[in-house]
């Protein structure tokens, strides 16, 4: 990691998150915005390693810069900042293609700890996000059984995927459900990134699809 | 089932404005019909027939005009002074000179029961039977043309045989055998006579005959529709029965002798003026039993008086029974004009007239019976009856249909208040149920209300108290962070919907692995499966929630121990959640519990507030063990269990 971006609109907070990211990798390079516009134009020009968005700005969601990145500077490691812990505010943005989140209020040391975990792939999943993603996948492949349309990038879930998810959907940890199945703590990690990356593609091509049928139907 | 007040005050307004264009109108009628009658009766009397009032006659019972004829007899001639035993045929002649018309007739008006005419020796025509049984033309006026051939210029002789029965063998006087005057003619202009004649006596016998008939098959039907109203039944087999008794004016060879059709005719009578009287008695809703027995015995007992009368004594036992069941009748019709008048006022104006007049031509009609009154020459009682019958069946018609409609506006008035009543019971239950839902949504908003106060409120005071303490920033971190973590639970409290209980579990599970993981410590989690399809409502998920973030706090902070075993236990109608650590136990606990957050007590007082159980005591392993215990709500109002029958699990 070599620079970053941090997006937050409250002085100190966007202090606070420096230093945190500093914390996980000293002679971090830091651009920071205070407003969406501002931080749209910062993806536009300057090539990051690592994002801290928060969601809340005061022109709009933080999502969109998620959105941004994951087009214009798709090596670039999306991370949410946020108060919210429920996942009607972080699926949007892991949708959109965040790679975690953080709680803000957490200790430093904790965020920096997860922070790190998060940059060598080993993202979050907690039980209400395994859920959703459960349903998103399941609703997909419903939806494509009425289309009549092959989008050639509709994704599905391994076997393997859904059974992590499952288990995490259950209540068991990451390192539990590494013991279960009889594999390392890596390769799990490996799962839910997996997870993630398709979450993003498959959340994109439904994007694209839903404004394809609109085309069709407003034309 | 309604029954439609046919006398109700609309229904007599709209009777009364109706009827009176119908009498009105059958008044008129009455008139034009007597009118017509009487100009008919007068009628022009052709000058050019010769009419012979006087004729010879013979009893020989020869089947040939006879040699000797020693009677001489006024016509009209009736037989009514004839022997009662008699059986057999009279001879009539007359004498006249060739009229000198192309084409000569003889007309009689009235020839009962039959004749035969001879001219000159030669016979020229008959009305049908002149052996038993006879042809029965009473009623029939007869019109025979002479052959030309037959006449000469001076001495022709016309012959009447007439068949006939006296008085004694005949049931009414009106079919007594009897000759009227003879007249000999034009046949064109005797001919119009005979026409006219036949036209009113026979002709419009049967024309009346027929739609009486049907009329009452319609009125019968309608009866049947409403037993309610049998006088409409009655009335409407009365029209029949008066109907079949025409037939006896106009058939003319029945197959029977004449004695036993006199019999059969008179027989007809007692059913008819039976049904008449129980239509009347019907009508006034008075039926007798006692009345109607003694009419029901009377049509047995008349046909065996008349059969042990026949033949000799015929006419007086025949004339005796139409003598009582006119009388019969003229009593029923006022018993009917009394309980009309008294019960029925409108009924009795507007059928009194009709009932009058069928009286009066009843009671003509046995003064006729009885000689008390010559014969006429036409029979009112043929022609007013059935307009009578016609009045009292659009009477009848018209009851019908007030009777109907009064049921359709009460159908109607009762349909419109069901309507009325049914919105209102609607607007009540919808505004019932809309408060129940507010008061509903209002207690949970206190409940929240006091819970966020409870909980974030005594935090955020603690923070205060903790910095104007002085102490050090990271507890005061500490604290706020509890804060917002709580704030973050009441939000979810607040916003969020009931959670099914099996991602509640998962939930709590990987929260508490987790926590006591980081904080280095072996977690035992121990939960059996929720009862399927359970929702928990929010309130109760976000307490809970709190209750073992709270436990497992004071666990990993002031237990001192290695370990935690968490018991899960989400049944149907309670929670059950057990703690156990292996640390220093209560007694230190406690102690340690003073400068500590208020993680114990606080969990006493979210229990109480959900109205469950707390025990605190040493747990096996030598430290502390929290046994919570929460009731669910019976379905509806908290928890919902789709079906209790299949929970698995009991409360312990």
């Amino acid at each position: 990691m070599n620079s970053a971006l941090i997006v937050e609109d409250l002085p100190e907070i966007r202090n606070w998150l420096t230093q945190v990211a500093r914390g996980a990798f000293p002679d971090l390079d830091v651009v920071t915005a205070a407003r969406l516009d501002d931080a749209l134009q910062l993806v536009d020009r300057h090539p990051v390693d690592l994002a801290l968005i928060d969601l809340g700005l005061p022109d709009g969601n933080g999502v969109d810069v998620v959105g941004a990145l994951r087009r214009q500077q798709p090596r670039a490691l999306s991370v949410v900042v946020t108060i919210y812990d429920d996942d009607d505010h972080l699926f949007p943005a892991l949708q959109a293609g965040a790679f975690g989140y953080l709680l803000k209020e957490q200790p430093r040391d904790a965020l920096v700890q997860q922070l790190l975990r998060i940059s060598q792939g080993e993202p979050p999943l907690s039980p209400s996000i395994a859920r959703r993603v459960l349903s998103h996948f399941a609703q997909a492949t419903a939806q494509r059984q009425t289309i009549v349309r092959q989008i050639e990038d509709q994704v599905e879930l391994t076997e393997r995927e859904t059974d992590v998810l499952m288990r995490v959907a259950k209540g068991f940890t990451l390192p539990e459900i590494a013991q279960q199945l009889g594999l390392s703590r890596h390769t799990v990690a490996d799962y839910v990134k997996g997870i993630y990356r398709k979450l993003n593609v498959s959340s994109r091509a439904e994007a694209a699809l839903e404004a394809l049928r609109r085309g069709i139907v407003a034309q | 089932m309604i029954r439609a007040d046919t006398g109700s005050a609309h229904g007599r307004a709209l009777a009364d404005s109706r009827t009176k264009t119908v009498t009105a109108s059958i008044g008129r009628l009455l008139l034009f019909a007597a009118l017509a009658l009487a100009l008919w009766a007068t009628g022009p009397a052709t000058a050019q027939p010769l009419r012979f009032a006087e004729a010879l006659a013979s009893w020989d019972q020869s089947e040939t005009p006879p040699l000797h004829w020693p009677d001489r007899v006024q016509l009209p001639n009736d037989w009514s002074a004839v022997p009662a035993q008699f059986q057999g045929h009279r001879w009539y002649r007359l004498r006249f000179a060739d009229p000198m018309i192309e084409l000569p007739a003889v007309y009689l008006d009235r020839a009962c029961t039959n004749v035969e005419i001879w001219v000159n020796g030669v016979l020229v025509g008959s009305g049908g039977q002149m052996v038993e049984p006879y042809s029965r033309n009473c009623y029939y006026p007869q019109l025979f043309v002479i052959p030309r051939g037959l006449l000469t210029p001076t001495d022709n002789y016309l012959d009447v045989r007439l068949a006939g029965y006296p008085l004694a063998q005949v049931a009414a006087r009106q079919r007594v055998g009897g000759l009227s005057v003879i007249e000999i003619g034009p046949e064109s202009a005797l001919r119009g006579r005979h026409d006219q004649q036949l036209f009113w006596n026979i002709t419009i016998a049967q024309i009346i005959g027929s739609s009486m008939s049907l009329f009452g098959v319609f009125v019968l039907a309608l009866g049947l529709k409403r037993r309610q109203d049998r006088h409409f039944m009655y009335f409407g087999a009365l029209q029949i029965g008066w109907a079949l008794l025409g037939l006896r004016l106009y058939l003319q060879d029945i197959g029977i002798g004449g004695v036993a059709s006199e019999i059969l005719i008179t027989s007809m009578f007692p059913p008819v003026v039976m049904l008449g009287i129980q239509f009347l008695l019907q009508y006034v809703r008075r039926p007798s039993r006692v009345v109607s027995r003694a009419l029901a015995l009377q049509c047995v007992l008349a046909p065996l008086a008349l059969v042990t009368a026949a033949p000799l004594h015929l006419f007086p036992v025949a004339s005796a029974v139409y003598t009582a069941l006119a009388l019969e009748f003229v009593a029923a019709l006022l018993y009917f004009g009394v309980m009309t008048w008294r019960h029925q006022r409108t009924d009795f104006y507007q059928l009194g007239s009709v009932v009058l007049v069928a009286g009066l031509l009843s009671l003509a009609e046995i003064a006729i019976q009885n000689n008390w009154l010559p014969l006429p020459r036409i029979h009112l009682i043929h022609f007013v009856m059935p307009v009578l019958f016609f009045a009292i069946g659009l009477r009848l018609v018209q009851q019908f249909a007030v009777a109907l409609s009064s049921t359709e506006q009460l159908n109607l008035e009762l349909e419109r208040r069901v309507a009325e009543k049914s919105a209102e019971i609607e607007r009540s239950y919808a505004q019932l149920s809309e408060l129940r839902a507010s008061q509903a949504a209002q207690q949970e908003r206190q409940r929240i209300a006091s819970d966020l106060h409870d909980d974030l409120g005594a935090k955020l005071l603690s923070i205060v108290h903790a910095g104007a303490a002085g102490s050090d920033s990271g507890r005061v971190a500490d604290l706020a962070r509890d804060a917002l973590d709580d704030m973050r639970l009441s939000v979810r409290g607040i916003t969020g919907a009931s959670t099914p209980a099996e991602d509640v579990l998962a939930d709590w599970r990987a929260e508490t692995v987790e926590r006591l993981r980081a904080a280095g410590m072996q977690c035992e989690w121990d939960a059996s499966a929720a009862p399927p399809r359970l929702v928990l409502p929010a309130r109760v998920h976000v307490q809970l929630t709190r209750v073992l973030r709270e436990a497992v706090s004071n666990a990993i902070r002031h237990s001192a121990g290695t370990r935690v075993t968490v018991r899960v236990d989400i049944g149907t109608t309670s929670i059950a959640l057990a703690v156990d650590d292996n640390g220093r136990g209560l007694d230190a606990a406690r102690t340690a519990r003073q400068g500590s957050g208020q993680g114990l007590p606080n969990i006493e007082r979210r229990v109480r507030k959900l109205g469950g159980s707390l025990r605190m005591g040493p747990a096996a392993a030598g430290g502390l063990a929290i046994r919570v215990e929460v009731p669910l709500a019976p379905a509806g109002a908290g928890a919902t269990p789709a079906d209790n029958a299949h929970s698995s699990r009991t409360p312990s």
